[in-house]
Parts: C-alpha cells; structure tokens; sequence
C-alpha cells in the first residue's frame, strides 16, 4: 500500500519535471534546427538555392524541423501543469525522472561506454569487454558477483574466439597479445 | 494468368533453401525471433541491427536475408507467448493478441491459447507467402513503369504514412522524421559532391552509417531507457503455473472456433502490411473489433443473455489478431522487395541490409537476383512449418526464455551493440558516435518521441532526394513534373491525405454529431 501511495506522489513530481524536460527539448531543437538551418548557406552550391542543387533538400528539412520544433514548443507551453498529457500516452513512460535518481543508471551506462570506447584498443577486446559486461551488469541492478564474472568472462572469450577465428572479424588484442 | 514461370523460379528457390548451410540460417533465423520476440522490449528490429555488421562479411548475401526473415516472422511468434502467458506483449503488435489470450491463459486454458496463435500463425502465414508468391512479380512489373516522380511521390508517402499512424502526436513523429531526415543528409551530396553537415570532419563525409544509427536508437537507447526505469519497475519473475500447461490442444469447439478468424486475419493482415501503415498493429486491433463485433451479433442471434465470451478469454479474440499479425509480415515483403519501400522500422533495417550488400530492391529486383528473392520467398514456407514444431511440442522450453535476468540481457545488448559498432571501422569513434545516438533515442524514448519514422528518414531520405532532383533534371527543373503525372499526383494526394487519418474518429464523432470515444487513432510503435 505505502508503496502505492509513493508512486502517486512520485508521478506528480514526474509530470512536473516532464513539462519541464519537454520544454528544455524543445529549445534544444529550436536551436540545433536553426543552426542548421544557417548551416544551409555553408554547403557550396553553384546554383544557390536551386531545387536541382544541393541546398534546396537541407533547406526543406531544417525549416521544417524550425517549424516543427517550435509547435512542439508552444504544445509544451499551452499543456496544463499536474496533469498528465492529454492522449493515451503512458504516464510512466513520459516521465522526465529528475526527482529521483532515475538518471545516475543511464548516465552511468554511457559513462562505461564512452571508457569502452577509449580503452577497448590499448587493453584489448576480451578485457574490455568483459570489464564492460560486468560493470553494465552491476549498473543495471545485479548483484550476484561470481555469476556475472563467469558470464563475462565466458561471454567475452566466445565472441573473440567467433568473430577472429570464424568471421574473419579482427578485434584489438591489446595488453594480453594473443 | 498465373504464369508457370513461378512454380518454376520458387521450385528453384526452394531448392536453394533446402541446402543444409540455408536450412542452419533458417532455423538460427526463427530460433532468434523466438527468442527476441518473447522477451519483452527487444524487437526484431534491433535484433537484425546488431546482426547486421556480422553479416556483412558473409560471401552470400541468401543466407542474410534467410535469417534476417527468419527474425522477423519468428518474433510475431514470439510475441503471443508473451502476451499469453504473462501479459506483456513482447512487441506491439502482440498487444491485442494479450487481451483475450491471458484471460484464457488465467482460465487455464494457456495451452488452447498458444495453439491457436501457433497454427493460426501458421495458416496466416503460410496463406499469405502464396499469395506474395503470385502478386510480387506483377507488382514489380509494374513498378519498372514507375518514373522519378512516382518514386519521389511513393517515398514521401511512405515516410508520411508511418509517421502520421505510430505513436501519439503528428508533431513528435513529424519532428523524429525531420530529425531522420537531416542525419541521412550528412555526409558527400551523392550528385554534386559537396559537403553537407560534416562540421569539417573527414569521418562524416561518407555520412553517418545506417546501422550505427539502428543500433544506436534501438539497443543503446532502449538499454538506457530501462536503466532509468529500473527503480520504478522492479524487475518482475514470470509467474508461470506449470499445470495450466498440460490442459491439451484444441478441442473441437476450439477449432470451428478459430478457422474462421485465421482467414479473416489474413485477409486483414496481409493488405495492410502492404500498404505503408506502419506494419503489424493497425491489422491486428482491426481483427479483434471486427471478432469481437461478430461474437457479440451471433450471440444477440442466439438470444443469449451474455452477449459473448469476450472480455473472459474468447478464442477468437487470439486466433483472429495473430493471423492477422503473421500474415502481415509477407504483406510487409510486397513492397519491400518490389519497390524497395519500407512499410515498418523492421522493414526498413532489412532494406538497409539489402543496401549493404549492394542489392537493390524494386522492380529489377526479380530479375538481378532471381535465386536471392525466390530463396528468401521459399524460406517463408519453410520457416513457418520450423516455427509450427518449435511452437506446438517445445513450448515449454521458451517460457524458460522468459526468465533470463535483465540486468545480464542488457548488459549483453551492449557487448553486441558496441561489437558491431566496432567492427564497421574498427576504432572507438563508432561506439562514441552510436552512444551519441543512442543518448537521443533514450530523450526519445522519455518524451514519447516515435523511433521508426527516423529510421525511415536516414533510410528513405537519401533516395527520396535523389529521385526529386533526378525527375527535376529531367523535365529542365519544371516542378509541375510532380502534378501532371497522373500516378504521381494520386500518390501526393494520397500522402496528405494520410496525415488525416489519425483524426478520422473525431471527424466521424463530429459529422455523427456524437462525442469522439477517442481523440486520435493511435498504435503502438512497430519495433
């Protein structure tokens, strides 16, 4: 029961912070369309704006997208505060998540992958990925240690094995030097 | 006029299918669908993504696309034992197949439920693969009359179709096309060679890879999106009650139940997979209204007082959605490979495979790659009989599926994903660029932003210029090309008018002068 009553109070503060998000987004929109939108004049372009030329289809998409943006504005402006979005949308999937700690998971998430990224080179596939697996895994809510380092482990060795000796796929030895 | 020419070409095809490395493709292909069909949140769509680098060091592109259909079809399979079972669609177009199929599964009658999802599938399934065996070639034959204009047209009303039909708001999925459209602009203008958005960096002259994109939104933004969520939705067991599967198959009633609904299902679901209504979800929501409308009017004929078992678990309320739901797939095929149209975000991943492996679809298609198409056609037969044995006797065995943890799931997702990503150039920069992607498919996701339409935009927008600059060089840039021709105008009329049909219900209500039940029709996101 008490948990129901938290998540009524916890889809106020949802809703809230969602007016609030869809706005932010919709001024991040204005702004990269119409950067874009000027953007439109950088692309050479012997014949100017002609529909034949290379101008005129960045031109159509980056008006329309400054056009489109600013009507998502307005619709976040004009939707009425503390409750939820007219339409069958699902509350909980709209919801922007800055009230409670919803975003360290997604940002930890892309934190591990921007790592992976840098370090799969230097320390190679099998660790980095099996660093990856393991810390993705923790992340996202397990907590059984020893089961997630042998399927990380295993998971790791399999897809190298499959993809250098079978695919023809190469991937980074890195530190270990197979 | 059946021309014998296609017993001839699928008899061929067929025997390139029944090769034993094919055959292993086949089974690989539907085992996969199974699977990603079953678990909730996973779709065919990002299944064949994260495949799709793999692929592209096959040395024959047959047992790709064998496999890439494989998925597709074996997730609509998929998809109803989820439903069934634990009433969580595993994707949406399984969402009207779960109203009467759980209630018939908390009845005990789950196995009933799941046969009649398996063999209407099959039925479905193996109905409309004939019928895209005749109807393909002729559409394609008539499609080679297409000119420039007509493709431009038949583009933009693809793209438009599928936005105004998935998700909630015209303005959220007109903003992710734009949003697609602009990715597929970046990179070399294909005719005139100047640069378009490659912020004076040489690795987005070639643009921005197709499948970084798929991978990036699909996998990367969907595992982002449960991470946030994990607080608010625990992760939830399977309760599965082993006896109320070993209540048997169908029983007599059942199946003079639900050989009626199979056929109207297909009927149903074929025609609109083709036709550029964002795939599954329109047919199967069509079928259990028009079930559901039927049992309520047989039961008024009886003079019973209950009109109808509907709403406590009616047969006819699975049978008829999930044919509808299969046999829509090979609707989906019709325009894919007879005119290279995407008509679902699963579809348009499939024509970007195609595009890898520089095989064009359209009307030549039937010509250059006789043995590919007539071996991917024959494969349908082959993997819907595949699917009917996994899904009958081996039941059990994929409800296990559903207990895999998801934390490990996802992290597995991204080990794939970022695999890949990888392999397309082999450095980190892909991986950054798919997070980046990614990272916009997760404010997607949280704002209820549709995903397909920017699918359809990298995919379609590229040609789609092409062919409006192309029928422009063509007529001396008079651009009342596009209103003249006949064929063109009708398909431009027909994109307009697309972006009305979501309202339909209210205009109705307004001309009945009765108050609108709903505002918008909506239907779930194709996955």
């Amino acid at each position: 029961m008490s948990e129901q009553v938290e998540q009524v109070r916890t889809a106020d503060v949802e809703v809230e912070a969602s007016r609030l998000v869809r706005i932010i987004a919709a001024v991040v929109l204005i702004v990269l369309s119409a950067t874009f939108l000027v953007g439109v004049f950088d692309i050479r372009s012997p014949k100017g704006l002609d529909p034949q030329g290379p101008r005129f289809f960045p031109l159509l998409v980056t008006s329309a997208w400054l056009l489109l943006s600013i009507g998502y504005l307005v619709e976040g402006l004009r939707a009425p505060r503390r409750t939820p979005e007219a339409g069958p949308a699902e509350p909980t999937e709209t919801g922007g998540g800055i009230a409670d700690r919803s975003w360290f998971e997604p940002v930890a998430i892309s934190a591990l992958l921007v790592l992976y990224a840098f370090l799969v080179v230097p320390l190679g596939y099998l660790i980095a990925t099996a660093l990856l697996f393991f810390a993705a895994a923790r992340v996202l809510g397990s907590r059984q240690v020893a089961r997630d380092i042998v399927v990380a482990v295993v998971l790791s060795v399999v897809v190298y094995i499959a993809f250098t000796q079978f695919l023809d796929i190469s991937l980074p030895e890195g530190v270990l030097g197979l | 006029m059946i021309p014998l020419a296609v017993f001839g070409d699928l008899m061929h095809g067929f025997g390139t299918v029944l090769d034993p490395m094919n055959l292993l493709w086949a089974v690989l292909g539907v085992t996969l669908g199974m699977l990603v069909g079953i678990l909730p949140g996973i779709g065919p769509a990002l299944t064949i993504a994260l495949l799709l680098p793999i692929t592209f060091n096959f040395s024959d592109p047959i047992g790709a696309f064998i496999m890439f259909a494989g998925i597709y079809y074996g997730a609509m399979y998929g998809g109803s034992t989820t439903s069934i079972l634990i009433n969580t669609p595993g994707e949406s177009a399984s969402v009207a197949t779960a109203i009467e199929g759980h209630k018939m599964a908390l009845k005990g009658r789950a196995r009933a439920a799941l046969a009649t999802a398996a063999i209407g599938s099959f039925v479905a399934g193996t109905i409309s693969t004939v019928l895209l065996t005749f109807v393909a070639e002729p559409i394609g034959s008539l499609a080679s009359k297409f000119q420039a204009t007509d493709y431009f047209a038949i583009t933009l009303l693809a793209m438009v179709a599928v936005t105004a039909l998935v998700g909630h708001s015209l303005i959220r999925g007109l903003l992710s096309l734009t949003v697609g459209l602009f990715i597929g602009l970046i990179g070399l203008d294909s005719l005139s060679g100047a640069q378009r958005y490659t912020f004076g960096t040489l690795r987005l002259l070639d643009g921005v890879d197709v499948v970084i994109v798929i991978v990036g939104l699909f996998a990367i933004g969907e595992t982002l999106h449960v991470a946030s969520k994990l607080r608010s939705a625990p992760d939830r067991p399977a309760v599965l009650e082993k006896g109320r599967l070993r209540t048997g198959y169908l029983n007599k009633s059942d199946w003079s139940r639900s050989w009626a609904p199979w056929l109207r299902g297909t009927a149903l679901g074929f025609p609109f997979g083709a036709i550029p209504s964002g795939g599954a979800e329109v047919p199967t929501f069509l079928s259990y209204t028009i079930e559901k409308r039927r049992a309520r009017k047989r039961a008024r004929r009886a003079g019973r007082q209950h009109p109808d078992e509907f709403g406590d678990g009616a047969i006819e309320g699975v049978a008829g959605p999930e044919a509808a739901n299969n046999a829509s797939f090979s609707g989906v095929l019709v325009p894919l490979l007879t005119l290279g149209l995407p008509t679902s975000a699963t579809a348009a991943v499939m024509l970007a495979a195609f595009q890898i492996f520089n095989v064009q679809p359209g009307p030549q298609l039937f010509e250059d790659q006789g043995t590919l198409v007539w071996t991917l056609i024959a494969s349908l037969y082959v993997g819907n009989l595949i699917l009917l044995i996994m899904n009958l006797p081996l039941i059990q065995i994929w409800v296990q599926v559903l207990k895999v943890p998801r934390p490990l799931l996802y992290a597995g997702i991204l080990v794939f994903a970022c695999l890949g990503v990888y392999s397309l150039s082999g450095s980190g920069y892909e991986v950054l660029m798919a997070l980046l992607i990614g990272v916009i498919g997760f404010f997607m996701r949280k704002l209820d932003f549709p995903i397909a339409p920017v699918i359809l935009g990298v995919i379609l927008g590229p040609t789609m210029e092409e062919q409006f600059r192309r029928a422009l060089v063509i007529s001396n840039g008079d651009g009342s090309v596009f209103f003249t021709r006949p064929l063109s105008l009708i398909i431009i009329v027909l994109t307009v008018l697309a972006l009305f049909v979501p309202y339909l219900p209210r205009l109705v209500a307004r001309v009945r002068g009765t108050q609108p039940t709903r505002d918008r029709l909506t239907f779930g996101e194709d996955d």
